[in-house]
């Protein structure tokens, strides 16, 4: 794979250069979103006028699919290469009514005066989702479908209380990577002969409604596609400029010829891509369909143009600029509270670049590099950049490279260790071929991409929860006297450390029980309300079974589940052993005492709980072996669950925001943490308990990879070096050592605290500053003020000195 | 013959708007949830867009505090809302379609009407904010809390316009 760049950065290639993307940037900042009420109205006149409920539901949900892509209004930005919108708007909120739209239903007169990420909205558009939309689906979302058809399930009853565990299948499902491999090398019609072929001589009833519809949904998909090619063709022969005359009729041209036949071009393959991108999230909630190694599938169309001389690595850089800035023009629906536990989040489209490829070689391409100064020139939150490393593959001025790129962006991408997470997927059964071809999903999840339909952010379990009750005999001090888990024994009755760790484990397992009970209703139940044609026309092994992905048509099945508060845990467990049972500092009931009285009274204790040596992320011992009990435990327990699709649960350490959200819904803990305190972000160690970088790196890079199967996000923050050229090679070193060491996968903010601060403080001086949040990128202006709070005072490390910085 | 009676309603309505401010001002919370149902009551009778917002809906919920002391049930049916008081422990012919127990008047208030909120944009209503507080539990289909959250905010900035 000979790279032909004299530089691999691509200095040359500049925003001022491409005046195009500087332009079409511009746009995306200064345009605030808008609420979109055109999937909504499509979907509701199609099932108030058209639906027929004698179909089955795969075809009802196909045809409905169909409709809406026939219908949708085929649009194409002012001097874009790209045609297609997902929404109407510049910048679109996306509702949903069939999974959780109803709950912007409140606030929709207020939505343009919120104090966080407010969003325009029109009066006539008010009027549609108040009087024709809502209304109808009130009794149809997949939440109140499962809540009827089980019986207001328990599970489902604490999980609304929100402390607990999120189960969001109600919500979305797409934490996937659709198969645009397909797309690319065969094109959408390959898809529907198959599917003909097989509809033809199928004679189970149900299979054969399933290929008919996905050979409807892929019908609505060329028709979106013919749709766009004659606006632009229209737009074209009105068009006075003869250069974007040209580039209409170009655009026109792709059109008419992809998805639905096998992309000739470069430019082709991208429109192919975001064209079924467009459709998918007519169908599909616009959070976390992650696109795949898009330097790999675009490779050898790439190579082909410029060998052809069609296609300069400048020219790429602009197309893929285009190509991300379409990636931005959709945000998801979050009720007003919804930003205090997921606030700040883009669309969370992750790509991945880099690694190696099926057979163990260097993939990295001039591809490649192609994609790293989009990024680096964009600096927008979507999409997700994730690069994949393996040290004794991949050369040294990749890694070089990639930490030019942090340097720059001060928050992407984030890297992953090609040898561990390898090791993690070949535990999970993949193949070696497919374990290698790993894509990312959402923030930090590997897949085996257009293979795996692993709902990987099916659930989110706070841990802390299962601690406090275990502290409080199944009750919660935020739930007050509800007894929500088990009756434990009580602190008089724990003799020693393993009866707390019973109860513990108790509590645990009440939490992972309801988790996955809530899953596998909901995702039974959209299976019945809502199944997903398209996105099974576009996931590999659904064809060979015939069956959707949500009935497990899919080649691998899995579903993941995030913890959040690990490190907390941790040093908690850690300080109660110590402070209870081995150095009898205090007994058991004053400890809960002073936790209840946020440490009021009792400053002697919480300085020993503070100041003890046990904990996550520093030297000790005792919090690597609990941290080990801790991750040995959660991945038995979830691994032992069957999903609906006949999968595994696999088990995470990222947070997202909610961290920082149920940390303020979060009381004292014994570790000396205070009352509503943010708990610290994916798998990293509470600020100020691990001052030595080489010693946390070494701590979580210790920590055992097969366990952390739905992987980890590792937060750190670097003090950034006035000479950057100064700070790569250290930068870079330390990516290295973590991965040798047997790290999983890390990123970096490379921004101080003080300009965090200040940014906080004065928001107008730092539009758009790029932050890593734990998984994901976000603008630090739109992150909810707890969110803000944790990433100042998330650890920080000057690497002159390896120490943390405070 | 309905029209015969809407100078009654009217003033009726007018009346009650007022000690609906008041015990927003006041923070009567305890009276509060009947005065807001009879606001939205006679708002329905005297205003005939804001009575398209219930058209065809036939929904019942309960409000009820956490000591059951305080239960009310609105039920929305011909257009119309209708409101009954019930005894603490009066069982229910009908199960709702949802239940909204409040831990106290207050917390019902901030649910419903957020403090300031008769000034309009500030402390916004946010049904998932008391959700995650523990302030109120929601049993039974959260869409009709979400409509119900709808017409209660959309009076709510009516009357912040009313007493601009």
């Amino acid at each position: 794979m000979p790279i032909a760049l004299d530089d691999l950065s691509l200095k040359s290639v500049t925003l001022d250069k491409l005046l195009r993307l500087k332009k079409l940037r511009d746009v995306h900042f200064k345009t605030r979103p808008a609420v979109c009420t055109e999937l909504p109205l499509l979907m509701t006149t199609y099932m108030r006028r058209m639906d027929n409920a004698s179909d089955s539901q795969e075809v009802r949900a196909a045809k409905r699919l169909k409709y809406v892509l026939e219908n949708k209004k085929p649009l194409i930005q002012d001097d874009d290469l790209l045609a297609g919108t997902t929404t109407t708007k510049t910048k679109g909120m996306v509702i949903y009514p069939q999974f959780m739209g109803q709950a912007l239903w409140p606030e929709l007169e207020t939505l343009p005066e919120r104090s966080k990420n407010p969003y325009n909205i029109t009066q006539a558009e008010i009027d549609d989702l108040n009087f024709k939309v809502f209304p109808y689906w009130m009794d149809g979302t997949i939440q109140e479908v499962c809540r009827k058809d089980y019986n207001n399930p328990t599970c489902q009853k604490i999980m609304e209380r929100l402390v607990f565990f999120l189960g969001t299948k109600a919500h979305v499902i797409s934490h996937t990577v659709p198969d645009y491999e397909v797309v690319i090398e065969e094109g959408l019609d390959s898809i529907i002969k198959t599917t003909t072929a097989k509809e033809s001589t199928e004679t189970d009833h149900k299979k054969k409604d399933f290929y008919k519809a996905v050979r409807t949904v892929l019908e609505g998909v060329i028709a979106y596609a013919q749709r766009l090619s004659k606006k632009t063709a229209a737009m074209a022969q009105r068009e006075l400029d003869p250069v974007r005359k040209e580039e209409l009729m170009t655009i026109s041209k792709i059109c008419e010829r992809v998805p639905e036949k096998k992309p000739q071009t470069f430019h082709e393959a991208l429109q192919a891509i975001w064209i079924c991108h467009v459709a998918l999230h007519q169908e599909n909630n616009n959070i976390a369909m992650s696109l795949g190694r898009l330097d790999q599938m675009l490779y050898r169309l790439y190579s082909d143009d410029i060998k052809a001389g069609t296609l300069t690595p400048e020219k790429a850089v602009e197309l893929v600029g285009c190509f991300f800035l379409r990636l931005v023009d959709h945000v998801p629906m979050s009720p007003e509270t919804g930003e205090e536990l997921f606030g700040g989040s883009g669309s969370n489209q992750a790509i991945t670049i880099g690694g190696v490829d099926q057979n163990g070689k260097n993939a990295v391409n001039e591809l490649t590099y192609v994609l790293l100064r989009a990024t680096e020139l964009l600096k927008v939150r979507d999409p997700n950049v994730n690069a994949r490393y393996c040290p004794d593959e991949n050369p040294p001025e990749y890694l070089v490279r990639l930490g030019e790129v942090n340097i720059t962006t001060k928050a992407t991408p984030c890297f992953h260790n090609d040898v561990e997470v390898i090791k993690t997927l070949l535990a999970q059964n993949y193949t070696e071929k497919d374990a290698r071809n790993y894509s990312i999903v959402g923030c930090v999840e590997p897949v085996c991409g257009g293979k795996t339909f692993g709902h990987t952010g099916a659930i989110m379990l706070n841990l802390t929860s299962a601690l406090e009750m275990a502290l409080f005999q199944g009750r919660h001090r935020l739930t007050e006297e509800e007894q929500v888990g088990p009756k434990t024994a009580p602190p008089s009755e724990m003799l020693n450390f393993s009866d707390f760790l019973n109860a513990f484990e108790t509590q645990l397992i009440f939490l992972i029980d309801q988790s996955v009970e809530l899953n596998n209703m909901l995702g039974k139940t959209h299976l019945k309300v809502h199944p997903l044609p398209l996105l099974s026309a576009l996931t590999k092994g659904t064809m060979d079974k015939g069956k959707d992905v949500l009935e497990g048509g899919a080649t691998y099945n899995a579903s993941g589940a995030a913890i959040i508060g690990l490190s907390e845990v941790v040093d908690s467990l850690c300080a109660l052993k110590e402070l209870v049972f081995d150095k009898q500092e205090t007994a058991f009931a004053e400890l809960i005492k002073a936790v209840e009285n946020d440490w009021q009274g009792y400053e002697r204790l919480h300085q020993k709980a503070i100041h003890s040596e046990n904990k996550y992320g520093a030297g000790s011992r005792e919090a690597a072996d609990m941290t080990k009990y801790l991750l040995d435990f959660l991945h038995t327990e979830y691994q032992s669950r069957e999903n609906y699709r006949g999968g595994k649960y696999t088990v995470g350490y990222w947070t997202m925001t909610t961290h920082a959200g149920w940390g303020v819904l979060t009381g004292a803990m014994p570790s000396g943490r205070r009352n509503r305190e943010v708990l610290p972000s994916g798998i990293t160690p509470v600020s100020r308990q691990a001052p030595d970088l080489m010693e946390s790196l070494g701590f979580v890079a210790n920590l055992d990879a097969k366990k952390i199967a739905n992987s980890h996000a590792l937060n750190l923050k670097y003090t950034p070096a006035r000479d950057p050229a100064h700070m790569i090679p250290k930068f870079a070193s330390s990516v290295e050592a973590f991965m040798k060491m047997g790290g999983l996968q890390v990123q970096f903010n490379l921004i101080d605290r003080a300009t965090l601060k200040d940014a906080k403080a004065h928001p107008e001086k730092y539009p758009n500053l790029l932050v890593r949040v734990s998984g994901y990128t976000a603008y630090f202006g739109d992150l909810n003020k707890y969110m803000q709070e944790e990433i100042i005072i998330r650890a920080e490390y000057d690497l002159d000195t390896g120490k943390e910085v405070w | 013959m309905d029209w015969l009676l809407y100078p009654w309603r009217k003033t009726r309505h007018y009346f009650i708007k007022r000690s609906l401010l008041k015990s927003l001002r006041d923070e009567a919370a305890e009276e509060f949830l009947k005065i807001l149902l009879n606001f939205m009551t006679f708002s329905f009778l005297i205003d005939r867009r804001l009575r398209k917002n219930i058209e065809g809906f036939n929904g019942l919920i309960q409000f009820k505090s956490k000591d059951n002391e305080i239960r009310v049930l609105a039920e929305f049916k011909n257009n119309k809302l209708k409101q009954k008081e019930l005894e603490p422990n009066e069982s229910l012919k009908v199960t709702p379609n949802a239940t909204v127990i409040f831990k106290n008047a207050e917390a019902l208030m901030n649910f419903l009407l957020p403090r300031g909120g008769q000034e309009g944009k500030k402390n916004r209503r946010d049904i998932l904010r008391s959700l995650l507080r523990n302030e109120v539990i929601l049993d039974g289909n959260f869409n009709y809390i979400y409509r119900f959250g709808y017409l209660a905010n959309h009076l709510q900035l009516q009357l912040a316009k009313a007493f601009d």
